[in-house]
């Protein structure tokens, strides 16, 4: 299958943790060149990096604390400088949280829940959009998860079901520009280094009763912003081998 | 039909005017007593129990900033004082996040986040412990056609409501305490200046198949519906009560 994503500038959203590393390699197998943020160490940060650059695509990084567009927003206006144009934003905004029951849950926890993943998305999206109007394309997509749908802890239900409510938003009023938004909802797949906060463990009773696999996830966000997705907008792809059907 | 509402507490945030003082009255009808507030507009508030204080039930009125958790603490204290328990929230207070993603700044957000999601999540925790106490509750909260329709900002807020509400029903119903949204289409409502639907938000065409706007009492009935005894296994859903603008 021939993606059209050879030459497109592909910013990551923190590309270490969650499916940010693996999603930026798929990209990197396509032909994209990449821009790469995160959090964590700048050691985890160049692993990312070399891993990109042995598929012989060209890649930037950038130190960015999680969920802050301003940050952000430096570094996608370094891509273009360097690249030329912003084509594919990967947004893997998360702040993993150890769920709590309701009751425990703080109201500063919950903010910060909140705004981090939720507020910081929005604004991280505001900031980037843009940069694809420019060129009247682009692709928006976003990672939403189970808590959605099934109610998990407050936090991770309200931020990952309000990123759908995001990203719909995005779909209807940037479509007119060719840009796409859509949503990854991972459920059950493991995330490589992924702290046990948020995790599906697999049960007999599922329809694929094993683990995700990280590159069933990264193949999703590869398929959605292929030049031949331009059609598919505003939806929600389920990834969770069956758990929850939509 | 008996919704079994009688000698309930319902608190209804925001019930000066539109869906919330129609909810205020639908639950006097029902014999629920009230116990309502505002942050600022204390005339209207007073207006809406001497409307519901009709049908003989007793209203409780206060001011309260639903955004802020000392004040939301202090009103729910302050009802329980006067009525011993409160059994229905119904979280009625909202700020849109009007336009679209590039026009909505720092402060309309931060205003629309508090209003339409911290609210919801500062009034349940509020109520929540009477409510298990109780082993009876029900929370019903707003969203809107947005979700749907799509709008960066009030969409965004308005699923993040319904995330809420969802992970309040999957914790709460072994208490019998439901928890669930009314997502109302266009419907007949005064707005304040600057609330205005936005022209991205999708509400302006009335060719759906009830081809009119909704009234408020036609979302206040579904509200009261949720709270009725009736209501007791319909938890983390969504009714929608939009004239079949969008079927979901």
């Amino acid at each position: 299958m021939n993606t059209g994503l050879e030459g497109k500038t592909v910013l990551v959203v923190e590309s270490v943790n969650h499916f940010g590393r693996p999603t930026a390699v798929a990209f990197a197998k396509e032909g994209a060149n990449l821009v790469l943020a995160s959090a964590q160490s700048s050691e985890a940060l160049e692993e990312t990096a070399r891993q990109v650059s042995d598929q012989g695509v060209r890649v930037i990084t950038g130190a960015c604390a999680t969920g802050n567009s301003s940050q952000l927003s430096e570094l996608a206006q370094r891509g273009v400088a360097e690249f030329g144009h912003l084509d594919v934003l990967v947004n893997n905004t998360m702040l993993p949280v150890a769920p709590e029951s309701f009751s425990e849950l703080t109201f500063n926890s919950w903010k910060q829940k909140i705004e981090t993943e939720l507020q910081g998305s929005f604004f991280i999206c505001q900031r980037i959009v843009p940069l694809m109007v420019e060129n009247n394309w682009g692709r928006v997509i976003n990672f939403s998860g189970l808590a959605a749908f099934q109610g998990s802890d407050a936090g991770s239900s309200a931020s990952e079901y309000g990123i759908i409510g995001l990203t719909r938003g995005i779909a209807r009023e940037y479509g007119k520009h060719n840009i796409t938004a859509n949503c990854i909802c991972p459920g059950g797949a493991q995330a490589p280094g992924e702290s046990d906060a948020q995790v599906y463990p697999p049960s007999d009773s599922d329809p694929m009763p094993r683990w995700g696999k990280p590159e069933e996830i990264a193949y999703l966000a590869v398929t959605i912003a292929a030049q031949d997705a331009g059609y598919l907008t505003g939806q929600c792809l389920m990834a969770n081998g069956g758990k929850y059907l939509l | 039909m008996d919704t079994g509402l009688k000698g309930k507490t319902v608190l209804i945030t925001g019930a000066t005017r539109n869906h919330g003082r129609a909810s205020a009255i639908a639950f006097a009808e029902e014999g629920a007593n009230l116990l309502l507030c505002t942050r600022s507009s204390m005339d209207m508030l007073e207006e809406t129990a001497r409307l519901a204080s009709k049908s003989g039930v007793r209203v409780v009125t206060g001011a309260c900033d639903v955004t802020d958790e000392t004040q939301v603490d202090a009103f729910v204290q302050m009802g329980l004082t006067e009525f011993g328990h409160i059994d229905v929230l119904v979280n009625n207070a909202a700020w849109r996040a009007r336009g679209d993603l590039l026009s909505i700044d720092e402060d309309l957000w931060q205003t629309a986040l508090g209003v339409n999601l911290h609210a919801p999540f500062l009034t349940s925790k509020a109520v929540l412990p009477n409510m298990v106490r109780n082993n009876w509750g029900r929370i019903i909260n707003y969203s809107g056609i947005s979700p749907f329709r799509g709008a960066s900002g009030q969409g965004t807020l308005k699923m993040a409501t319904e995330g809420l509400t969802r992970a309040i029903a999957q914790e709460y119903g072994r208490y019998n305490i439901t928890a669930n949204c009314i997502g109302p289409g266009s419907i007949a409502v005064a707005r304040t200046p600057g609330q205005e639907t936005g022209p991205n938000e999708g509400h302006g065409s009335l060719n759906i198949p009830v081809p009119r706007q909704g009234t408020v009492e036609e979302c206040s009935a579904a509200v009261v519906f949720l709270a009725s005894e009736q209501a007791s296994y319909i938890t983390g859903q969504n009714y929608l009560v939009n004239g079949g603008a969008y079927f979901h």
